[in-house]
């Protein structure tokens, strides 16, 4: 009985160090923001460099994956639409779920996937490496060169690929409302303006946003957090990542959750 | 001195404001050389890019590595990988230079004078630098 409650008292302490850890770590990013450091030029160059691995390198392979896998999702929900008869809330539809809610999930899976596990491991190779003591030694604080600016840039890349989903989307839904319902662009366009609200579109921006921020500063703190152990990369990217898809869940449903409960005000 | 009272004292300096030459304190594999020895000025100072790469396209040229300038640490052998440190620790020019066991570093060197004609060509009139190294080196310097 006495293991047990030492166990416990033991997990909670190590949890407590974690949580506390971690949002110290994102309060100094947040100060280093607020201050405006990502304008120093090193970092500067770092947060340019960031947005182009993460975003633009990814560009051509995301407009196809969109306008493939947007248009199957509408192809589908268009298809469930007619054959149950609610071709009045299409809108609602198309912009409820599919373009509110799928774009920035889906965009978020796969920056994740591809861009989180790779600054995760990025970081964690450099502190097994003592890079990271290195800039310290010189004054450099790696918050503000290597942290900062990798944060931003996932903000920025998942806001402006979740937009690019969500209008890559939209064009797919014209196409498909013509053919299935011999719809014109003036309909179209009026169904999907009237279904949208200012409250809809602050959330999808605040989720992007929210969404950036923990698929960045997680692994980053993971990373840094790794013992001085070659042996420690791969426990530290399996952490990272598990908190990725856990934040990726919360904030999912903190902010559907939200978002009903705006647009029943 | 012995290992541990090395470490010690490279522990402690670490706490002051030192251009580090040390076998712990590593380039950045991520960057180029020219990146790695630029880091420090673009960082902490309001110099100028041009002028800071002219400074250091000057210096690599005076160690006779400027061919490497924009080759990463993999691409480099232990003596530019030396080199190019000792040019990143003179970037903090207000502060001395410690060299952390040279013989670490450039393990073909017989003795300290490759490192001190390094320092003669490049190192600035009145910069201070500091050797940190075991005792049985002693004869070496």
């Amino acid at each position: 009985m006495r293991d047990f409650i030492e166990q416990l008292g033991a997990k909670a302490v190590s949890t407590f160090n974690n949580v506390s850890g971690f949002c110290v770590f994102c309060l100094k990013c947040l100060r280093e923001f607020l201050q405006g450091s990502f304008f120093n030029r090193a970092a500067f160059d770092v947060l340019v460099m960031q947005i182009f691995f993460t975003a633009y390198q990814l560009l051509n392979f995301f407009v196809v994956l969109s306008a493939v896998f947007g248009s199957i999702f509408i192809g589908i929900v268009f298809q469930t639409v007619k054959s149950f008869g609610l071709v009045q809330y299409l809108g609602n539809i198309v912009m409820g779920v599919v373009v509110l809610e799928f774009s920035p999930l889906i965009t978020v899976v796969l920056l994740a996937l591809r861009s989180s596990s790779a600054v995760n491991s990025e970081i964690a190779v450099m502190k097994v490496n003592r890079e990271i003591d290195a800039l310290e030694s010189f004054g450099i604080d790696p918050v503000i060169y290597l942290f900062l600016p990798r944060i931003i840039s996932f903000i920025i890349s998942v806001t402006v690929l979740s937009s690019l989903f969500a209008i890559i989307v939209l064009f797919s839904g014209f196409i498909f409302s013509s053919i299935i319902f011999e719809m014109s662009a003036g309909i179209f366009s009026e169904m999907i303006t009237k279904s949208i609200s200012v409250y809809d579109i602050i959330i999808f921006y605040m989720k992007t946003i929210v969404f950036g921020f923990f698929i960045s500063v997680i692994p980053l703190y993971n990373g840094w957090k790794t013992q001085y152990r070659t042996t420690d990369i791969p426990v530290s990217v399996l952490r990272g990542m598990m908190g990725v898809f856990m934040s990726i869940v919360f904030v999912e449903v903190v902010l559907l959750v939200a978002r009903l409960f705006l647009n029943s005000l | 001195m012995s290992e541990t009272e090395l470490k010690e004292r490279v522990s402690a300096m670490r706490g002051e404001r030192a251009g580090f030459v040390s076998p712990d304190v590593p380039l950045l594999s991520n960057l180029s050389v020219y990146d790695n020895i630029s880091l420090v000025p673009r960082y902490l100072t309001d110099e100028k890019d041009d002028s800071i790469r002219a400074e250091i396209v000057r210096l690599l040229d005076l160690l006779e590595i400027s061919g490497s300038i924009e080759k990463k640490t993999f691409q480099l052998d232990s003596e530019t990988i030396f080199k190019v440190k000792l040019l990143r620790a003179l970037m903090l020019k207000d502060a001395p230079t410690v060299i952390d066991r040279p013989f670490v570093m450039l393990n073909t060197a017989a003795d300290i004078s490759p490192v001190v004609k390094m320092l003669k060509k490049i190192s600035p009139d009145g910069k201070k630098v500091i050797f940190l190294d075991f005792e049985w080196n002693r004869s070496k310097y």
